[in-house]
């Protein structure tokens, strides 16, 4: 019973946080960063959640917004934090993780050099 | 008081935890993998009201990682011949220290090759040793970074991260002679307060440094200001190393102790594929084993074009006038030149000399457009060396450094 009011008052307390969570960023990100209340900016698709609790502890989900790989370089990425940045076992949600990423943050085939892109025309005085 | 989101999956439902002072908290039965090592008290940007109001950044720089900090700026918002701090990119590889105890601080020199282990206070830095004001030129090695393809990992830096204040501080050569430097000597290292991400002590965010050659130059500083204002907390308050025409990285903030090494520096990012470019030139997409890459030095020629900003629309009018600044790592800018035909024809700018070595230098002109249409301005510099910025993107590496294809920005004459 007292497990149950804790757990109550948790999500009570958790639900005046969330309202804080999804405030608007007050500031200019890159494109492709989806602004939304729980993903913090990641596409929602299945394996999402295993992003959000074994990437976003120690880096900004941005990392991974910004990023662009293939399932091998989403790989050796996991290994060199393994190697290097305390980063952990993943077990059997490496699959998963992995396929979320490589799917979701794909290169996509580009030219050398890309066109241009004005957000706003403007006159210039 | 920033609140982190995480869903369990497996429970169906959601559980928020909240950051606390303590760390994460483990709730209703999900554990937080290593929350004991969490920074304490740590505030990402995120959860800031107004990051910008508390960084002092101008509103349009924009945030590319909000954990480690990463903040670039836009062209156009580079055009003072001298950065203001409000226009400094931010490159952090941890987590900005917090509650500097200036009265207590020091700056600790030792090293295998140290002859007398030293520690200074700021007091003793600036009484001790004759102070030098230089503007110099700081550019993160990933500017660029975003046009690489296949894709390299990392912060996805466009142009924005290069920088040029004026910096004041004592000469580090002048600080490695009166510690005294054994014959063995070839590296100088720096450790900073700022901690790893991960929140594990032991271990460093960054640990970069130089050759000893390179910090005995005289513009290689241990700068207290930046523009005349005691060093911003987000660029390295109370002593950072300015290392102009070099990676930024190798600038190291929030220092607390120098090592004069026998060896060169194994410190974080300095092995591996960190600031390091292949040896010899590969294809794009190569895999390069670490043996095989070395360590930038100097950055290469480049050259950006802040006025006007992208986009600009004539409306009666052919003229134009352009104006920016030119780079070239060690060495002087020779030349600046701009097309508006896609680099078909290519026309000289005028430049002005830089104000001390290692400064960028500034170019304008005024273009004269033959008819309305769509255009591009690029421009391209050439170095003292008669070596030119490409018009594409250079020598492809795994990290995506030393992007110094010329600038272009956009302009319709209608």
């Amino acid at each position: 019973m007292r497990g149950l009011l804790i757990s109550w008052f948790l999500q009570f307390v958790l639900s005046l946080f969330l309202l804080n969570c999804g405030s608007s960023k007050k500031y200019n990100t890159k494109k492709g960063h989806v602004k939304d209340n729980t993903m913090l900016g990641l596409i929602d698709d299945e394996g999402v959640q295993l992003v959000l609790q074994n990437c976003n502890s120690c880096h900004s989900t941005q990392f991974i917004t910004q990023n662009r790989m293939t399932k091998a370089g989403w790989k050796s990425t996991i290994r060199w934090m393994q190697a290097t940045q305390n980063l952990w076992d993943l077990g059997e949600d490496e699959a998963l993780i992995l396929t979320y990423l490589s799917e979701n943050y794909a290169p996509s085939a580009t030219g050398r050099r890309q066109s241009l892109v004005v957000e706003d025309w403007y006159t210039l005085e | 008081m920033y609140i982190c989101c995480v869903s369990d999956s497996v429970m169906k439902r959601r559980i928020f935890l909240k950051q606390t002072g303590l760390g994460l908290a483990s709730l209703s039965g999900l554990d937080v993998v290593f929350a004991s090592s969490m920074p304490k008290g740590y505030i990402p940007l995120i959860g800031l009201q107004d990051p910008f109001k508390e960084l002092n950044k101008h509103k349009q720089m924009i945030v590319l990682n909000d954990r480690p900090l990463n903040i670039e700026a836009q062209a156009h918002l580079l055009n003072d011949e001298v950065t203001p701090a409000d226009k400094m990119f931010v490159r952090n590889n941890g987590i900005t220290p917090e509650n500097i105890d200036l009265n207590n601080w020091k700056l600790v020199i030792d090293g295998e090759s140290a002859i007398n282990v030293s520690s200074f206070t700021l007091e003793e830095l600036k009484t001790t040793f004759k102070s030098y004001t230089y503007q110099l030129v700081l550019e993160c090695g990933g500017n660029g970074r975003s046009e690489f393809n296949p894709p390299a990992k990392g912060n996805q830096w466009t142009i924005g991260a290069v920088s040029c204040p004026r910096w004041t501080g004592v000469r580090l050569r002048d600080v490695l002679e009166r510690v005294g430097m054994k014959e063995d000597a070839v590296y100088l290292a720096y450790h900073s307060r700022d901690q790893h991400l991960s929140g594990d002590r032991k271990k460093e965010a960054i640990s970069r440094g130089i050759p000893i050659s390179k910090a005995m130059m005289d513009e290689t500083l241990l700068a207290y200001h930046m523009n005349e204002e005691d060093l911003p907390l987000i660029h390295g308050q109370p002593l950072r190393l300015v290392v102009g025409g070099w990676p930024a990285s190798a600038s190291g903030k929030w220092l607390e102790r120098l090592s004069i090494r026998n060896i060169v520096h194994d410190g974080a990012k300095m092995g591996g594929q960190a600031y390091r470019v292949p040896c010899e030139t590969v294809a794009p997409g190569t895999v390069v084993p670490d043996e095989d890459m070395c360590i930038i030095e100097s950055m290469p020629v480049k050259s950006l074009l802040t006025y006007p900003k992208s986009g600009a629309l004539l409306k009666n009018q052919k003229n134009l006038e352009i104006k920016g600044h030119a780079w070239a790592g060690e060495l002087v800018v020779s030349a600046v030149y701009y097309s508006i035909d896609f680099g078909a024809k290519w026309h000289l700018c005028q430049l002005s000399a830089p104000v001390n070595r290692l400064a960028w230098q500034h170019f304008k002109s005024e273009i004269q457009f033959p008819k309305k249409g769509y255009y591009e301005v690029w421009v391209r510099a050439r170095d003292q060396n008669g070596v030119d910025q490409p018009m594409v993107l250079p020598g492809w590496n795994p990290k995506g450094y030393l992007n110094n294809a010329c600038h272009r920005i956009a302009v319709k004459v209608v």
